[in-house]
């Protein structure tokens, strides 16, 4: 029968009008029940299907389904059914995996262009079943209900939302807990925060997963689980660094009282103490022996005061601090502007004072060596520091609140040993006991044989240093000098930049 | 025409919808952090002009066309609103050196507290860099932390979304000023015998035993000196020559005398002397002279005065101090004695 092409409006009119009266002959022809039943018929007839289907086949009892991750797209997912059966012949369970509960099953996250597919193929997936003297098998070839060739009907791909197991007996089983691991989450699409995942659990008396007239071989069930975003919580721990520099009083934090625990040593930059002053003063120098700091002064002396110099540094560079330091230069005078000198007194051999040409009689202080270190002899001109300790954590160990900091990674002892740390040799006193003559935990260390130098060109050198985070430690250092028989008489100084250099 | 310009602007706008999420995606995937990153100060102090060394490794292979230097005293973070550091200033900061990615220079939008560095963009390698800026005029306050924000750019302007970043951090620190006091000194010590640098000294009596007319009577005496007086100093022996109550024996007072046998005569010099052997030259590293009447090897004088002195400030000397004594024969009988005084002067 060939239908002729409508081409023109009148034709159209013709066609609406023909249609109108053919459905005026129908109910001419078959009267207006027969119609009215076929209406009828067609409104109802998938809920009449879907109740059939409902009410031929017994529901499962108590039934769940935990996940071990609700992660979008997450791989080797476990999930975990337990079920209680309504039945005790149970030889085939069939899951279907959907994004909705009743009608035609669509794997979760399938055709959707943003999200991605879940996967239960059966290559993918390791079942576990916990099922009493039992063994269910996966199965790996459709049959009956269960088709697991997927949308393509391949079998070949991860488009299938069934996955079924079966056994081979009707042993007695009531309940079952079934562990399918290997699944892939669905993803999410953009912007949705989360999916749901119906698993639709269907149990047949055979293992041909044959549904029988009516669905009387099965049991329906279904059970949810929901994939959402996960919470991502960032955060970062900006660099830091705090250094202070001071002239620590060495009264405060003396032998007697830190033994006892006394909370003397400053616990930060921020403690009064970390800035209450910056000048040493080591008082008198002359050539009959070394004078050092800190002055002792008890009792108090109108000359020197009781202080070391002391650098705090508190960093989470993680890959450490180094602290250097070097003579600043003087505003006046005339050469050796970084040597402990006279304020604008003429260094210069030749100069003013210096005549004879020797610099032993300018009133600028020889330097201690800095490439080698040198131990003073009294009576022979010489100006320099050293280390005297480190105060951390390892040291103070007679009480909490004087140990300053939570880590030991600048060094611990005078020799350099501490963890990571490394001290500058060239200003170590050559001590390796960092406990005083009769206290412990002094970190002051006046016993004999201690090195001195002094950088006196202008290039920062390397005092100590760690390989890591440092927390609060207190870097001691002491000045020394000795005059020679010549040094001129007057009042000496310099000024010295520490540097706190954090590698991040 | 119309309808080719229509689907071009079409296409057009559906490769940005393509194309845009993946800008977006390749900036959050490839913005990494500057590793090994450090700020090395040439000065910590407050208020000075000194330079800065950054030093940091290059993540990963990208454009860039500036690196930024953001100063602020607020926050390391990138993201935080910057607060530029009291008294800090990098309006004057040079690029003094540049090492691994090169070609740079100071960008003219650089400010107060931002320096950028500009040259073409180009790919760079994952390398170490370091660049240098002099003229950095430090923050004001002591003992407080700056931060650095370095980040780099695909741009040649420090604008536009940054590529790796990182920040560092420096301190200014107080200088601690070190002082003492030098006293003027004279070291000065007598004995029979002293050490060099007047660390003990022994003995103060000389006994010449019994004095007869044909031999010479001769002992020794020592004393150290040194000053840091930048005049020197100068050293008097005070006394007489030897007498018994009223009999003496007369001292070489004249000029120096060599030693005369059967002669009554009372000397002494500061010298080597071979007649009779006695006496020692000067030892030390200081700078003290006899004076010319005791400075004669074998020739002797007594008188008060001056023996040594030095017109600088001076090392230690150790003099030796020689005496002899003759007698004649009508030399009248009794002990005779003598107490010398030695003075040492600096004038400071």
């Amino acid at each position: 029968v060939s239908i002729p092409k409508i081409k023109t409006i009148k034709e159209k009119k013709m066609l609406r009008k023909f249609q109108v009266d053919a459905i005026q002959s129908l109910f001419q022809k078959t009267g207006l029940w027969t119609v009215a039943l076929m209406f009828a018929f067609a409104t109802t007839a998938p809920f009449l299907l879907l109740g059939k289907a409902s009410a031929a086949a017994a529901a499962i009892g108590t039934r769940s389904v935990t996940i071990s991750t609700s992660q979008p797209s997450a791989t080797g997912v476990t999930y975990d059914f337990s079920l209680t059966f309504p039945t005790t012949d149970v030889e085939g369970i069939m899951l279907e995996f959907c994004d909705n509960p009743v009608a035609a099953c669509v794997l979760p996250g399938a055709g959707q262009a943003a999200a991605s597919d879940m996967n239960v193929w059966h290559s993918n997936v390791t079942p576990t079943l916990t099922v009493t003297g039992n063994t269910f098998s996966e199965v790996t070839t459709s049959t009956g209900d269960c088709d697991i060739n997927g949308v393509d009907n391949s079998n070949d791909t991860a488009d299938d939302y069934r996955y079924c197991l079966n056994r081979t007996d009707a042993t007695t089983i009531t309940t079952a807990a079934i562990s399918l691991a290997g699944i892939t989450n669905p993803g999410l699409n953009t912007g949705s925060s989360n999916r749901s995942v119906y698993v639709r659990v269907t149990l047949y008396n055979n293992n041909t997963f044959t549904p029988g007239a009516s669905d009387v071989n099965k049991t329906y069930g279904v059970v949810a689980a929901a994939i959402v975003n996960q919470i991502t919580v960032t955060g970062r721990v900006a660099e830091r660094l705090v250094f202070c520099v001071f002239a620590l009083d060495d009264a405060a934090a003396s032998a007697a009282t830190v033994g006892a625990g006394a909370a003397e040593y400053p616990q930060d930059c921020s403690a009064t103490e970390a800035n209450a002053g910056s000048n040493v003063d080591i008082g008198i120098v002359d050539n009959t022996a070394i004078a050092r700091s800190p002055v002792d002064n008890n009792p108090p002396t109108a000359i020197g005061n009781d202080r070391f110099a002391a650098a705090m540094i508190n960093t989470n560079a993680s890959s450490g601090v180094t602290l250097t330091y070097y003579a600043s230069q003087a505003g006046t005078g005339t050469s050796e502007l970084r040597a402990f000198r006279v304020a604008g007194a003429d260094c210069t051999n030749g100069g003013a004072i210096a005549t004879p040409d020797t610099s032993i009689l300018n009133q600028c202080f020889i330097s201690a060596d800095d490439t080698a270190g040198e131990t003073f002899t009294a009576g022979t001109e010489r100006f320099g520091m050293q280390i005297a300790c480190v105060n951390n954590a390892g040291r103070q160990v007679a009480s909490s609140p004087s140990a300053a900091g939570t880590t030991s990674n600048l060094g611990s002892a005078g020799s350099g040993s501490g963890t990571a740390g490394t001290f500058n040799a060239v200003y170590s006193n050559v001590d390796n006991s960092i406990a005083d003559d009769n206290v412990t935990a002094d970190c002051e260390n006046s016993d004999a044989g201690q090195k001195f130098a002094w950088r006196d060109s202008g290039t920062a050198q390397a005092l100590i240093s760690s390989s890591t985070v440092v927390d609060d430690e207190l870097v001691k250092m002491r000045f020394g000098a000795t005059a020679s028989a010549t040094t001129p008489t007057g009042t000496y100084t310099v000024a010295t930049t520490f540097i706190a250099t954090p590698v991040f | 025409m119309r309808n080719i310009g229509l689907r071009a602007t079409h296409l057009v706008v559906v490769l940005l919808m393509l194309v845009a999420p993946l800008l977006w995606y390749v900036d959050a995937v490839y913005a990494a952090q500057l590793s090994s990153r450090s700020v090395i100060i040439g000065s910590s102090a407050p208020g000075a002009s000194t330079s800065h060394l950054f030093k940091f490794d290059m993540p990963s292979v990208s454009t860039v066309g500036s690196i930024a230097f953001e100063y602020c005293s607020n926050s390391p973070l990138l993201t935080s609103p910057c607060t530029a550091p009291a008294g800090f200033s990098a309006s004057s900061a040079v690029l003094a050196a540049q090492s691994g990615e090169t070609g740079f220079t100071v960008d003219a939008g650089s400010t107060a507290n931002r320096i950028v560095l500009t040259r073409g963009p180009g790919l760079t390698s994952a390398i170490p860099v370091s660049y240098t800026f002099n003229n950095i005029i430090n923050q004001s306050a002591a003992n407080s932390t700056v931060y650095v924000r370095v980040a780099t750019y695909a741009t040649d302007d420090g604008t536009g979304p940054y590529t790796d970043e990182g920040s560092v951090a420096y301190s200014t620190a107080s200088q601690v000023s070190v002082t003492a006091f030098v006293p003027p000194f004279l070291r000065f010590c007598i004995g029979i015998t002293v050490a060099p640098n007047c660390t003990s000294s022994s003995g103060s009596y000389l006994d010449f035993g019994e004095l007869r007319s044909n031999q010479t009577r001769s002992l020794t005496s020592q004393f150290a000196i040194s000053t840091n007086d930048p005049a020197g100093y100068v050293a008097s022996v005070l006394g007489t020559t030897m007498t018994s109550g009223s009999n003496i024996i007369p001292a070489l007072g004249a000029s120096p005398t060599s030693s005369q046998v059967g002669t009554s005569q009372f000397g002494m010099n500061l010298r080597t002397n071979s007649s009779p052997s006695i006496g020692a030259d000067p030892i030390g590293a200081g700078t003290g002279t006899i004076a010319p009447d005791f400075a004669v090897p074998n020739k002797y004088y007594f008188d008060e005065g001056i023996v040594v002195s030095s017109t600088f400030p001076t090392e230690y000397n150790t003099f030796t101090v020689s005496y002899i004594i003759n007698v004649d024969a009508a030399q009248k009988p009794g002990v005779y004695t003598t107490t010398l005084t030695y003075i040492a002067v600096a004038a400071f």
